[in-house]
Order: structure tokens, then C-alpha cells, then sequence
């Protein structure tokens, strides 16, 4: 495997300037081969949703460089973000991340309407994920309709209908109880096989983060500890 | 239906309470423009018919003084001459200046000669006597009850006529009050067969008033009935000889296009409202569409699309509305008179008929969606220009 698919040197993220500046993350070195499962393990405030952001370009180091399949992400203008979360990287955050206004299956469906693929093949892979999530009855529903593990899941579904490259996980099973949450993290855990994605999945529950071979430990915004 | 429009339609259906009083707000803004624009459309209409009917038509043919039996002639010449489909009424007149004596006094007065029975169709003079009847065909002089009070004349009374050539004696048939000022005590009506009377070398004009059906292209038809009639009168159009009431209507338009602004401008601001706190609302959910790649300016798109829907959702709904309560208003009619009974321009008729004309029907609908997207910019930047890790932060 190529040890350098993602590859972070120096990475640091301020917030404010002066007496209230907020260093977020400092000094942050590691890379991932592609393929490769990790949680990203630590407390509350230690930086692991600003490090996912910066991942998946929703967000620019103030020093330091991330590089994705050799691109320079941290220097993407917004433009070019955005087309770079279209085309390489899925998302999944903590909860309330479906899209009100449209269905299961349209939410699902949404980041192929983004990279302009027919409605023919939209629908036909919209309905081959669901039915592999087992949400196939569920997709004409809107999401307050449906339960807490039905949404997270539809989110994964979200995050790899276009195939990324990379997928950024933020306490996806935060507020979920435990047998959904086993239920979505086995779904990640399937599709970084069938689909050979990088995953990068963020947890301070150790449900999650011992389901992963390879850790990354955050404290403090420092990287404390990378271990397997 | 495209995957945005569908996303705009359900955005705006989901807050539906919201959506319903923006809904509401903006129809009904449109629906009384309409409304007030076919108010003010009948009431120039009215004012304008008045105004044409006591002076002198749609279209009115002067000629310099001539002699009597010339000004005759004239008027039946440019009566022919106005033979078309769009004329309801050419009415052939006459007018000299004279002197009528009273008892004691005398007066200054411009009698116009006129066919009797084509005047009673469509002149308001004779559907307004005060006193006595008016013309046939039997020799008579019809006044205003102005000059009739300075005079201190009746009907009945002989009226003592002078032209620069002699005195003549006509009766008195009948008195007419139009409340306007400058007919009731300057203007005084006769048969053409008692022209026969007057001296050749009376100086007359030709004064013919043409009355057209409603909607007539009037400059192409007074070119028309100018071309047939030739170079010995002179065919004006109403606008120039009662640039007074043209002002009254373009005053009113006026009045009438800063109204529309007024209104349209307060719409926009609540669009751009509630549009705005529909997106504060959803900082969060705009936040995934960009980490999922939707770009700003396809946020920007998607909010403007949700006021588009509302603009013109609410816009078609409150012109149907204004067009059906102008339409019905137009049937039934309202009378201003209350509010006009002193006013010239309503003296003879203060029933006014709300008429829709195209561009009052258009201007609101069209107005409010450009300002309505216009007005959706703002909110739309507020959406595309938040940073995706701050607005999920907001819940």
C-alpha cells in the first residue's frame, strides 16, 4: 500500500489572534496509506473535528500542509475545495445530517445530482446502496420520519454513493444507542472493503475506536500517540 | 422539475407557516396594486370621457373663421371625412363669437351651431337642462345657467344676439348646468337651421367633435381623417386641446407607479425577512450541502429559487385575485361622486369602471419578482458566504 495516499507535515490551526488566540491543533505529522481504517481517538475539545475538517478541505492549516493522492489540499481555493469534497471525500457527521427537505433516497442520491451523473444511474445506485443498508423501504421517506440509526446509516450512504477516496467520519455514532451504533460502524467497516476507502473515523467511545486496527490519539491538539 | 426547483419548493414548503404569511403578504400586495391600478385606469377613463364629451370629442376639426355658408359646408365635408368603423359619433358644429343682452346687461358668449338630434346622442349638454328643453329643429338658444343668472334670463324670454354684423332675436329654449365653469357661463347652443339667419360674413369656425370606440389608435386615425378631409381644418387630438386633463391622467399615473414602488419595495424587504431567517434557520444543513460540494453560488441559486417560487407562486395568485375583483368591480361600477362633486372633470359623471389594462395587470407581478430576487441576495450570501465549520456548530 502507499503509506503517503494522505499525508499531513506540520499541520497547525489557530483560531483568533492575540490574547485570545486558540491553538487548536499543533505541529500535527502523520500519514495514512490508502485503504487504511483509524480512528481518531481523544476527549472533547482535543481537536479531532478541526482535523477532520481540514482533511476533507473545509477548512485551510494556518501552517503546515496536508497532501491527498498528491494534491495540496491546504491550498485549495474554495472553489476547488468544493470540488475536491465532490469528487474524493464523504462525510459523515454526528447527527442531524440529513437534508430535511428531501427524502432517504434524494439525500442519497444528492452527490450524484452534484457531479451531474443521470437520473437513470443515480436511481439504479441510489437503490443498490439502500437495499445493501437495508433502508430500501425507507427511501421515500423524509428524515424526521425516520429513527436515529436509519438516518446515520442513510448519511454513510450519502458519503460513498459517489465513490470518494476518502471517508471522514465525526462521531457518527455519538448519539446512537448501541446496537445502531454497531449497525453503522459494521456499514463503514463493509464498504472500506468492498470499495477499498480510507476512513477516518473520530470517537471518544471505545465501542468505536477498538473496532479499528490503527489509532491516531489526540490531546490537547497535539497527536500523542499513534499506535495499532 | 429539476432537483433544485424541487428542493426550492419543498424549502419553502416545509415552513409553511412562514411561507403562508410571505405567501400572503406578497399576493395581496399584488392583488390591490391591481386593483388600485384598475381604479385609477376608470377613473381617467371617466374624467377623460367627461372632459371629451362636454369639449369637443376624442378628436377635434378646427379651421380658421370663414364665412357662414363655408363653416357649413366644411362641417359636412369633415363629417364624410370621418366615416370610419372606429367612429362612434362625428358631430358637425359651428362656432361664432356674439353679445347676448339680458335685462340690462350683456355678455360675451361663444354660440356654436349644431345638429340637434346627432347631439342629444351623445352630448351631455342636453341630458343636463336645468330649465326648459332642449334644441329641435325650430329656431332656439340653449345657455348656461351662469350666463342665464347674470342675465337674468328664462325660459321663454327673447335673448337679443349681436355678431359684428347686427342684432338678432332667438328664444330662449333651455338652460344647462354642467359644473364646469367655462361651458355654464361662456358657451351657448343653436340649430344649424337657424344659420340661415345670420349674416354670410358672420366669422364662424369649424368646431366638429369626432367621438371614437374605446381602444382606437388615435393618432393613425386622426392622420387618417386629416388625409380625407385635406388642408382646410385642422384635426387635434384631445390631448391637445385639453392638456389640462392629459396632465390630470399622467399625474394620476404618476401617483399611481410611485404607489406600486412603495408597495413592492415594503414586499421585498419581507421577503428578504423571511428568507433570511429561513436561512439562520438552516446554517447547519447549508453547511453539510458544502462539505458534501455544493458550491456557494448553488447555495445562492437555491435560495434566490426559494424566492422565485414565493414571488411567483404568490404573484399569479394575487393577479388572479385583483384581476377577478377588478373585473367584477368593472361590471358594477363605483360611483366617486361623494369625493368629486365639486370637481369639474366628474360634474356630468362620477361613476367610475375599474378597467385592467395589460400593464397595470403585468408591472406589479413583474416587479415583485425582480425585487423579490433581488431581495433574496442578501440572504443568499449570508448562506454561501458562512464558513461550513461554523455553521455546524449551529443547531
Amino acid at each position: 500500500m502507499n503509506e503517503r495516499f494522505l499525508q499531513l507535515d506540520g499541520v497547525s490551526r489557530c483560531f483568533g489572534s492575540g490574547h485570545t488566540a486558540v491553538l487548536a491543533l499543533r505541529e500535527i505529522n502523520f500519514s495514512l496509506a490508502a485503504g487504511d481504517l483509524v480512528a481518531l481517538v481523544g476527549p472533547s475539545g482535543s481537536g479531532k473535528t478541526t482535523l477532520l475538517n481540514l482533511l476533507g478541505a473545509l477548512d485551510r492549516p494556518t501552517s503546515g500542509s496536508i497532501r491527498l493522492a498528491g494534491e495540496l489540499v491546504s491550498s485549495f481555493s474554495e472553489q476547488h475545495a468544493a470540488e475536491f469534497r465532490r469528487q474524493q471525500v464523504g462525510f459523515v457527521f454526528q447527527d442531524d445530517t440529513l437534508i430535511p427537505e428531501l427524502t432517504l433516497a434524494e439525500n442519497v442520491e444528492l452527490p450524484l445530482v452534484l457531479l451531474g451523473i443521470g437520473h437513470g444511474e443515480r436511481r439504479q445506485r441510489v437503490a443498490e446502496l439502500l437495499a445493501k443498508f437495508g433502508l430500501e423501504a425507507r427511501q421515500d421517506q423524509f428524515p424526521p420520519l425516520l429513527s436515529g440509526g436509519e438516518k446515520q446509516r442513510g448519511a454513510v450512504a450519502r458519503a460513498v454513493i459517489h465513490r470518494p477516496q476518502l471517508l471522514l467520519a465525526d462521531e457518527p455514532t455519538a448519539n446512537l444507542d448501541a446496537a445502531s451504533a454497531l449497525a453503522v460502524l459494521a456499514a463503514i467497516r463493509q464498504l472500506a472493503a468492498d470499495y477499498g476507502l480510507t476512513v477516518l473515523i473520530s470517537s471518544h467511545d471505545p465501542r468505536v475506536f477498538e473496532q479499528f486496527p490503527r489509532q491516531l490519539r489526540l490531546s490537547d491538539g497535539r497527536l500523542s500517540q499513534a499506535g495499532s | 422539475m429539476s432537483f433544485w426547483l424541487r428542493f426550492a419548493l419543498r424549502s419553502v414548503l416545509r415552513r409553511r407557516r412562514r411561507t403562508l404569511i410571505t405567501f400572503i403578504a406578497v399576493g395581496f400586495g399584488i392583488a390591490m396594486l391591481i386593483v388600485l391600478g384598475a381604479i385609477m385606469v376608470g377613473v381617467n377613463d371617466t374624467m377623460v370621457a367627461n372632459a371629451v364629451a362636454l369639449r369637443g370629442g376624442h378628436l377635434m376639426v378646427e379651421s380658421p373663421p370663414q364665412g357662414m355658408d363655408a363653416a357649413i359646408a366644411a362641417a359636412e365635408h369633415w363629417q364624410r371625412a370621418a366615416e370610419r368603423p372606429e367612429v362612434v359619433n362625428a358631430l358637425p358644429r359651428c362656432s361664432f363669437a356674439a353679445m347676448l343682452t339680458g335685462q340690462g346687461s350683456l355678455r360675451a358668449l361663444q354660440l356654436t351651431l349644431v345638429d340637434p338630434s346627432a347631439e342629444a346622442e351623445k352630448s351631455p349638454i342636453p341630458a343636463n337642462l336645468v330649465a326648459g328643453s332642449w334644441l329641435k329643429t325650430e329656431p332656439g338658444l340653449v345657455i348656461g345657467d351662469a350666463v342665464a343668472r347674470e342675465l337674468q334670463l328664462q325660459v321663454g324670454d327673447e335673448v337679443r344676439i349681436a355678431t359684428a354684423e347686427r342684432q338678432y332675436r332667438l328664444p330662449l329654449v333651455g338652460i344647462f348646468h354642467t359644473g364646469v365653469q367655462l361651458l355654464d357661463a361662456g358657451f351657448g347652443y343653436l340649430p344649424f337651421s337657424v344659420a340661415s339667419r345670420f349674416e354670410q360674413e358672420t366669422a364662424v369656425s369649424l368646431t366638429s367633435a369626432i367621438f371614437v370606440a374605446a381602444g382606437s389608435d388615435l393618432p393613425r386615425l386622426r392622420q387618417q381623417i386629416q388625409a380625407a378631409g385635406g388642408e382646410g381644418a385642422r384635426v387635434y387630438l384631445w390631448q391637445e386641446k385639453l392638456p389640462e386633463v392629459e396632465q390630470l391622467v399622467k399625474l394620476n399615473e404618476f401617483a399611481m407607479q410611485v404607489m406600486i414602488l412603495l408597495v413592492i419595495a415594503i414586499l421585498a424587504f419581507g421577503v428578504a425577512n423571511s428568507l433570511l431567517l429561513s436561512v439562520m434557520d438552516r446554517y447547519r444543513h447549508f453547511a453539510i450541502l458544502k462539505a458534501i460540494g455544493v458550491r456557494p453560488r448553488e447555495l445562492v441559486v437555491t435560495v434566490i429559487g426559494e424566492a422565485l417560487v414565493i414571488c411567483l407562486g404568490a404573484g399569479l395568485l394575487g393577479t388572479l385575485l385583483g384581476c377577478l375583483i377588478s373585473l367584477g368591480w368593472g361590471q358594477v361600477g363605483l360611483d366617486i361622486g361623494r369625493y368629486t362633486s365639486f370637481n369639474p372633470h366628474f360634474s356630468i359623471n362620477s361613476l367610475i369602471y375599474p378597467r385592467l389594462v395589460p400593464v397595470m395587470v403585468l408591472l406589479p407581478q413583474g416587479l415583485a419578482l425582480v425585487t423579490g430576487v433581488l431581495a433574496a441576495f442578501w440572504p443568499a450570501l449570508v448562506a454561501a458566504r458562512r464558513r461550513v465549520s461554523a455553521g455546524m456548530r449551529d443547531i
